[in-house]
Order: structure tokens, then C-alpha cells, then sequence
């Protein structure tokens, strides 16, 4: 009870003037960053670093932790409206919300978005309250072989995720992965696959690939259809979620907070590994999984609320050990040590009120955004009824300067058009891109961990098998790959039985 | 244009090559270093994974088991070059344009590729977008996220 405390009186201080200021300057800075696609919420803390660390103490973290949860909000908008991911943990949000609002359902999508993202961000905020400190130790129990293990886990749900064609899933995720393979060993030093340009030697963003392969390869097919001007109703009656939804998500949002929390906070997984997972998870457990990827509401509320509750996930061993899991908390880290604070176990015991009214922040800031997203999201939404010869031009020059702005660089401009046009030959082939991204995201930490892992054990692979929670994950990949197989296997047995009366005829 | 199976056949064929280059390239970063994995490790496994994986897609295609109906009509394919094209000139021509003049030229040029035919209005529109949107763009990463866009001769 004494984190409840701490918190009902870390919310009265987050409610003085001055940090409700600093709270509100952050999310409304973190929902622009998140619709902007190509700036992610790293960049976005990084850059408003040096600002808000003036603002002192409580009230610069306060600021610059609500642009990372406030970009989690704003990233669902482009991804619904637009078909870009504003920001990585958004992508898994472009599969169903934008078939949604391509349907005329966009007030429909952003409504549980932001529901989703409000409900969800409640829920980690609650675990983040209560399992602060357990939590944090169990984290500290991922060794590589556990990393390894649960990375495998993420993979394998490329079965659900891959589209109809599973050879061509498993292909798509092999070409993730070995992107992210690109540039310097990480853990020799030496350069992979860089063809000799500079340019790779830090590897292939993220970002930069998953606006071009969502982004601009969704303009490039479009190009070869008739677009029909949408339908969007931008009332904030029309935004507000239904209840039918609610009800069919009732149980979506607290499973995947809850799985997205625990994801978020293992060091180096992070919101983005959080959706992909959440999203397969809900998908599989589906009745109605042949839904997902053409307007499923339940397509929206998992990722969603999976990205929000692990941006709190990640402040758990941020505050209670000093691990950055992210590169945005690495930044958030940065910010501690410019105020004068040494995150970790003493943090909480030196400086519990600190402690204590920046998580109230996180609250007031949770808020506020539902408030902020509903009252903006209609100027946003009529973006909807803009004719594609005008909105594609101007979603281009966006996503060229937001490229741009990861790196600074204009090779990733053309590294953005050049996925944008193996998207578009993907999307005719039948290769999903989702496993793609999947495999960029996820490949790096599983050749890390993998590699750890057999240099911990000279070698040995029993490493893998030795450690309960790694054999856990171990059999929940098996399961997850070999269940359908027999399914199929079995299905297929049945088949030529339920023929066999009808042949002789 | 080439007809979806073909490109089918085509890229899975460009996707065994792409897998055999990932073991060649594999083999030469190493293996095993002091007998434990080295940087070729991983991409070996990958790049076999692909080269087995390239291979059934391509038999699946060849078999008949996989049939993807339609072509690569022209209009796309044409678009999405013409849009690639306009946006390498833009950034080949960055250093002298810059980046903010040069996106008052982008927009109308991809704006003519997905409406060839132009009204009075649609034009004016496009007149009206070209001097906002890299004002807007200038104010907002220049000058709002101190973003260092690529200068030109006109010194912006």
C-alpha cells in the first residue's frame, strides 16, 4: 500500500502549475512527433533534451517522458489515416486501421485507438505502481539463453503473421533479418554486408525501412487503383469508441497491456517487439482471424494498448536499476544525470517524492492526451477527404524531410524509396511485409543473444535447454509452429475420407 | 508488363542468388573464432534459410502450386518509376538546390505523375502547396527541430 501512497501524493504534486505546464508541453510535442513519420520518440527526447532539461528536477523528466508516451498516441494517427507509421511501435496499427479507415471507419479506428492506447496506458501505469521493484529482479533473470529463447518466441509467430503463404512469410522474415545484419558486428566489430558504403556501417534503420515499406509502397500500388474518396465522419460523437467494440476488446486490451508491460520491460525489446507480439497473439486466439488484416477492431486495440503500457514498462528498469531497455530511455537516462540524479535501487530511496511525482506526471499525462488526441484528431482526420494527387505529393515531401531527419542523411532517403519499391513488388508477389520488419526488428536481438549465449557456454547448446524460462518459451515456439502443421495434417487426413463416398459416383 | 507469375519466378530466383551471396559473404567473415561463434555465424544460417526457402517458392511457382493471378499493370509500374525518379533528382540536386526549394519542385512533379491532366484549380492548388509546404518545412525542421537540412545556393 505504501506505492499507493506514494502515488496518490505524487499526483498532487504532479498537479502544481509548473508541472502540469512541463506534462502538457511534453505529450503535445509527443503526439506531433509520433504523427510525423521518420521521427521516432528517441529523436523527439533527443532533441528536446537540452530544452526541457532547463526546466529543472521532476518537471524535465516529466516533459520529456511524456513526449515518449505522448508519441505512442500520436503514432496510431498517421498509421490509420495515412497508412505510415508516425513511429516503430505504430506499424503493427497500419494493418488494420488504415483497412478501416480506407472503408470510411476512420473515426471508428482513431476512436479505439485511442481508447485502447488510454486503457492500456492505465493498466501499465497500474503494473508499473505495484510491480515496480519484483519486476525489475525477474528482468534482471534474462540471461542471453532466456533472450534467445524469447526471441524465438517472437519469431515464430511469423506463422500467424505471414500471410497465406507461409514459405513466402518465413522468406520475408529471413530478409528482415539479415537487414539487420548490416553494418558493424556488434559483437566482434567487424563490417557485415555494407558494400562498402559508410552509410551502413550503424546498419539499417528501422524507421527509415518501415516508412518505405508501408508508406511509400502503399502510394506506389494505390497508383494502379481507382481511389474512391473515403467517407470519415470527424464528429467527436463519431471518435468516441462504440460499445459493441469495447465489448469485443474487453478482454484484448488488459491481456495485451499487461503481455506489452512485461515485453517493455525486458532491456532492448521494447513497444515495437510489444505490437508485433501482442497483435500474432490476439490474431491466433481470433475466431474471426481471416478479419485481421482487412478492419479488424481488435487488429487496433492490441497494439495499441501494448505499445503504451510497455513505454511505461521501460521506466522500470530505467528508475529502479539505471538500464536504458531503449534507445528513447536511454535518452530519458541522459535527462536524469543532466538534473542531477543517479537512476537505480537508491533513486527510489533517496528520492522517493521524485520518484513518486514523476510517475503521477504519467498519469496526469495519460489523461490529458485522450483529451488532446480527441480534440485534434478531426483536424487531422480531414486529411481523409484530400484528393491523392494532392495528399500523396505532400506525403512524400514529409516523409522525405522526416527520413531525413533521423540521420541527418539523404541515404536514407533513398534507402526509404528503394524499400518502398520492394514493398510494392512484395505486396503483387504475396510477400507479407510484416514479417520483414518483424525480422529487422527482432534478427539483431536474437544473433546477440544466441551468440552470448553459446560464448557463455563454450559452446555448449544445452545452455538453451538448461534455464527454465528459456525452456518455457522454448516449447511455446514448438507449440506455436507445430500446432497448425498437425492441424493441417490432420484436416488434410479428413479430407479425402469426407471424398471417398463420393468418388465411385 | 510482365505478368505476375513471372515476376514471381523472377524474384525468387534474385532472392536464391541474394541467399548465396549471404554464405559466400558468411564464409569469408568466419565461421567460428576461437572456437566460438564469429561474425559469419548467423548470416550463414540466414543465408541458407533463404537459399532453401528462395528454392520452394520457385518450385511452387514452376509446379503450379502457387498461381498468382493479373499483371504489373503499366500505369503503377510506369508511376512508381517516374516517382523514383523525381525523388533521386531531388536528392542528387539537394546540394545545390536545397532541400527546402527542392521540395517547392517535388511536390508538383509527383503531383504530374498521379494527375497528368491538370484544372485551373487543381494547378493553383499545387502553386499554392509548392510555396507552403517547404515554408512550413522550413519553419518546422530548420527552424522548430533545429533539423540541418541540406542548404543550396540560395542558402536555404
Amino acid at each position: 500500500m505504501d506505492a499507493f501512497a506514494g502515488l496518490a501524493d505524487g499526483i498532487w504534486q504532479a498537479a502544481s502549475p509548473p508541472l502540469l505546464l512541463a506534462t502538457l508541453i511534453g505529450v503535445v510535442i509527443g503526439l506531433f512527433v509520433g504523427v510525423l513519420p521518420g521521427i521516432g520518440p528517441a529523436a523527439g527526447v533527443a532533441i528536446m533534451l537540452p530544452v526541457a532539461v532547463g526546466f529543472g528536477g521532476a518537471s524535465a523528466i516529466a516533459a520529456l517522458a511524456g513526449i515518449y508516451y505522448g508519441a505512442m498516441f500520436g503514432g496510431g494517427v498517421t498509421s490509420i489515416l495515412l497508412g505510415i507509421p508516425g513511429d516503430s511501435p505504430s506499424v503493427m496499427t497500419v494493418i488494420d486501421g488504415h483497412a478501416l479507415a480506407r472503408r470510411g471507419e476512420a473515426g471508428r479506428a482513431l476512436g479505439m485507438s485511442v481508447s485502447a492506447s488510454c486503457l492500456g496506458g492505465c493498466v501499465g501505469l497500474v503494473l508499473l505502481t505495484v510491480l515496480s521493484a519484483p519486476v525489475a529482479q525477474a528482468a534482471l533473470a534474462f540471461g542471453p539463453a532466456e533472450m534467445t529463447a524469447l526471441m524465438c518466441f517472437a519469431l515464430s509467430l511469423v506463422s500467424v503473421l505471414g500471410g497465406r503463404n507461409a514459405a513466402k512469410g518465413f522468406t520475408s522474415l529471413l530478409i528482415g533479418v539479415w537487414l539487420g545484419m548490416i553494418g558493424l558486428d556488434p559483437i566482434g566489430g567487424a563490417t557485415r554486408y555494407t558494400f562498402g558504403l559508410s552509410d551502413l556501417f550503424d546498419g539499417v534503420d528501422f524507421t527509415v525501412i518501415a516508412v518505405g515499406l508501408f508508406g511509400l509502397s502503399d502510394i506506389f500500388v494505390s497508383l494502379s487503383q481507382q481511389t474512391k474518396g473515403t467517407v470519415a465522419r470527424l464528429s467527436l460523437r463519431a471518435l468516441l469508441p462504440k460499445l459493441d467494440d469495447l465489448a469485443a476488446c474487453r478482454w484484448i486490451v488488459p491481456t495485451c497491456a499487461g503481455a506489452g508491460f512485461l515485453i517493455g520491460v525486458l532491456p532492448g525489446v521494447g513497444a515495437t517487439a510489444a505490437t508485433m507480439v501482442c497483435y500474432a497473439m490476439v490474431k491466433r486466439a481470433s475466431r474471426n482471424r481471416h478479419e485481421f488484416g482487412s478492419g479488424a477492431i481488435q487488429g487496433i486495440a492490441a497494439p495499441e494498448s501494448a505499445n503504451n503500457a510497455a513505454s511505461y514498462g521501460a521506466m522500470i528498469p530505467l528508475f529502479a536499476l539505471g538500464i536504458p531497455g531503449s534507445a528513447t530511455t536511454a535518452v530519458l537516462l541522459g535527462g536524469l544525470l543532466m538534473v542531477g540524479l543517479q537512476p537505480g535501487p537508491l533513486l527510489f530511496t533517496n528520492n522517493p517524492e521524485f520518484v513518486w511525482t514523476v510517475f503521477g506526471t504519467f498519469w496526469i499525462g495519460n489523461l490529458m492526451l485522450v483529451a488532446l488526441t480527441l480534440l485534434l484528431i478531426p483536424l487531422l482526420a480531414a486529411i481523409v477527404f484530400v484528393p491523392t494527387a494532392v495528399l500523396y505529393p505532400v506525403i512524400i515531401g514529409i516523409v522525405t524531410f522526416g527520413v531525413y531527419s533521423i540521420n541527418y542523411a539523404m541515404s536514407d532517403v533513398a534507402m526509404a524509396l528503394v524499400a518502398g519499391a520492394v514493398g510494392f513488388v512484395m505486396l503483387k508477389l504475396d510477400y507479407s511485409p510484416v514479417p520483414l520488419v518483424l525480422g529487422l526488428v527482432l534478427g539483431p536481438l536474437l544473433e546477440r543473444g544466441v551468440r552470448r549465449a553459446l560464448i557463455v557456454s563454450n559452446g555448449e547448446l544445452a545452455i538453451f535447454v538448461q534455464q527454465p524460462i528459456a525452456l518455457v518459451f522454448f516449447l511455446l515456439t514448438a507449440a506455436v509452429i507445430l500446432v497448425p502443421l498437425i492441424r493441417g495434417a490432420r484436416a488434410g487426413a479428413r479430407a479425402p475420407r469426407a471424398d471417398t463416398p463420393s468418388r465411385p459416383s | 508488363m510482365m505478368a505476375t507469375r513471372t515476376a514471381d519466378r523472377v524474384f525468387a530466383a534474385a532472392l536464391l542468388l541474394l541467399g548465396a551471396y549471404i554464405v559466400r559473404n558468411a564464409v569469408v567473415y568466419g565461421y567460428l573464432r576461437d572456437a566460438v561463434p564469429g561474425p559469419g555465424f548467423f548470416p550463414l544460417w540466414i543465408g541458407i534459410g533463404l537459399i532453401l526457402l528462395s528454392a520452394v517458392n520457385l518450385a511452387r511457382s514452376l509446379l503450379g502450386r502457387e498461381r498468382l493471378e493479373g499483371r504489373f499493370d503499366r500505369h503503377s509500374v510506369v508511376g512508381t518509376l517516374a516517382i523514383g525518379a523525381i525523388v533521386v533528382a531531388f536528392i542528387v540536386t539537394a546540394p545545390w538546390v536545397g532541400m527546402v526549394v527542392g521540395s517547392g519542385l517535388l511536390l508538383p512533379a509527383v503531383a504530374f505523375v498521379i494527375r497528368p491532366q491538370w484544372t485551373a484549380r487543381f494547378a493553383a492548388t499545387m502553386a499554392a502547396i509548392a510555396v507552403l509546404f517547404p515554408l512550413l518545412a522550413y519553419l518546422l525542421f530548420a527552424e522548430y527541430l533545429r533539423v540541418p537540412l541540406v542548404r543550396g545556393a540560395f542558402g536555404f
